[in-house]
């Protein structure tokens, strides 16, 4: 029922010179997306409503530890397009937490997704996300992609952009 | 261990180290596996858990800086496993409580100093240079920044990050963020929530108990009535609740 991902995020100064060493890498598809991510309150885990350029949506519950900076999260995706009447039964049952807005640069290859965004109130940010089956080959993924964008470690963010508004 | 002066009185337990030029007065009771670094002043009235580490220079259990203080028999008292790095300077209690206390894991970085009668709770960090007040009240697993400096009497909840160098002269409820000057709410500690195991209901109870403490319009007296108005408080909320009843010094602003 769950995917894996092995993900970190880290806070960036600027999202152009990550975008111009990414693009150089030609074997990345490229998409940019407006993002809108309701929070909803719930017992355990998260769930969020994701509108994509207010066309499409997700409904996303996962899990995930924020103990360490390097993190794994169990996930269910459910899409629609018929969010605005999803959005209407989720906060009639549920309260909102915290809606999330941001722009979205995307980059994907194979089982890697690299997200460069630009988060409302809270500024630059860039995402690696490594979706596994063997946790061994990912961290191995993961650390060549760290090397190759030289990124540092004490730069990473446990913490997701929910807790991060809903303080 | 040679060039250390230790009383023949001085109660120690197994497993004791201790580095060069280092004193130990008679009133002192040290557990098992301590280390006493180097220039170390453990003075009358120090009660040492143990795996507790005390680096260079540290200063224990020396008199109270309190003008009432007339030598009376008083205690400082350290937790198991904390750690007490370079210079920094803990004061024993005077009559008023009798003993100072830093609580089990406690981490009291350099040039820290922690005055009489503060009592320090379990896993709480201290960075360099605070300098506590006499009476200093301190939660679990707080966390203060580099350099704050703590009025006395100040009370300060379990849970609480401040931002270095500000400076603390009211009360810091439980489970949140602080700073700016004068200091101020700056939202619920959730990352440091979470990592302890809160769960999702807990830290929505938290932040809706100061939505209305911080944010509704309230002054504090009416918040604390629209919160228990409801019924059914979370002890979660309850402890906030309790906190704010026992300030004597106020609440900090939001």
């Amino acid at each position: 029922m769950f995917d894996k991902n092995y993900e970190i995020k880290c806070k960036i100064p600027d999202i152009a010179k990550f975008r111009n060493i990414i693009k150089k890498e030609s074997s990345y598809i490229y998409s940019k997306e407006t993002q809108t991510d309701i929070y909803y309150r719930v017992k355990k885990g998260r769930l969020k409503l994701r509108i994509i350029n207010n066309e499409i949506a997700s409904l996303i519950y996962y899990e995930r530890s924020d103990k360490t900076k390097i993190r794994t999260s169990n996930y269910i995706i459910s899409r629609t397009k018929d969010f605005k009447q999803l959005d209407n039964i989720l906060r009639s049952q549920l309260k909102l937490l915290t809606v999330v807005s941001k722009v979205r640069h995307i980059f994907i290859k194979n089982n890697i997704r690299i997200h460069l965004d630009r988060v409302k109130k809270l500024g630059d940010f860039i995402e690696i996300e490594i979706i596994y089956k063997e946790i061994k080959s990912a961290k191995k993924q993961m650390k060549e992609l760290i090397e190759f964008l030289e990124l540092n470690k004490n730069d990473f963010i446990k913490h997701s952009y929910s807790d991060m508004l809903i303080k | 261990m040679s060039n250390s002066v230790i009383s023949s009185k001085a109660d120690i337990g197994n497993n004791f180290s201790i580095k060069n030029f280092s004193v130990i007065e008679d009133d002192v009771v040290i557990g098992n596996n301590v280390e006493i670094g180097s220039n170390v002043l453990i003075a009358n009235g120090a009660r040492i858990s143990d795996n507790v580490k005390i680096h260079h220079g540290a200063v224990i259990s020396t008199i109270p800086q309190d003008l009432k203080f007339e030598g009376e028999v008083t205690t400082m008292e350290i937790g198991d496993g904390t750690v007490i790095r370079e210079y920094a300077t803990l004061n024993r209690g005077t009559n008023y409580s009798n003993k100072t206390v830093v609580g089990s894991n406690c981490f009291i970085m350099a040039y820290a100093h922690v005055a009489h009668d503060c009592i320090i709770g379990d896993r709480v960090i201290i960075a360099n240079s605070v300098q506590m007040g006499g009476h200093v009240e301190i939660g679990d697993w707080t966390i203060i920044g580099g350099l704050v400096p703590i009025h006395q009497f100040t009370k300060i909840g379990a849970h609480v990050m401040i931002g270095g160098g500000f400076r603390t002269v009211k009360d810091v409820p439980p489970y949140i963020l602080v700073g700016n000057l004068p200091l101020r709410f700056e939202g619920v500690n959730i990352v440091g929530l979470r990592r302890r195991g809160f769960t999702n209901e807990q830290i929505y109870n938290i932040k809706d108990a100061y939505d209305v403490i911080y944010k509704s319009g309230f002054n504090v007296s009416d918040a604390v009535k629209e919160i228990t108005a409801k019924g059914n408080v979370p002890d979660e909320v309850k402890l906030i609740l309790d906190f704010i009843e026992k300030s004597d010094r106020g609440i900090i602003r939001g």
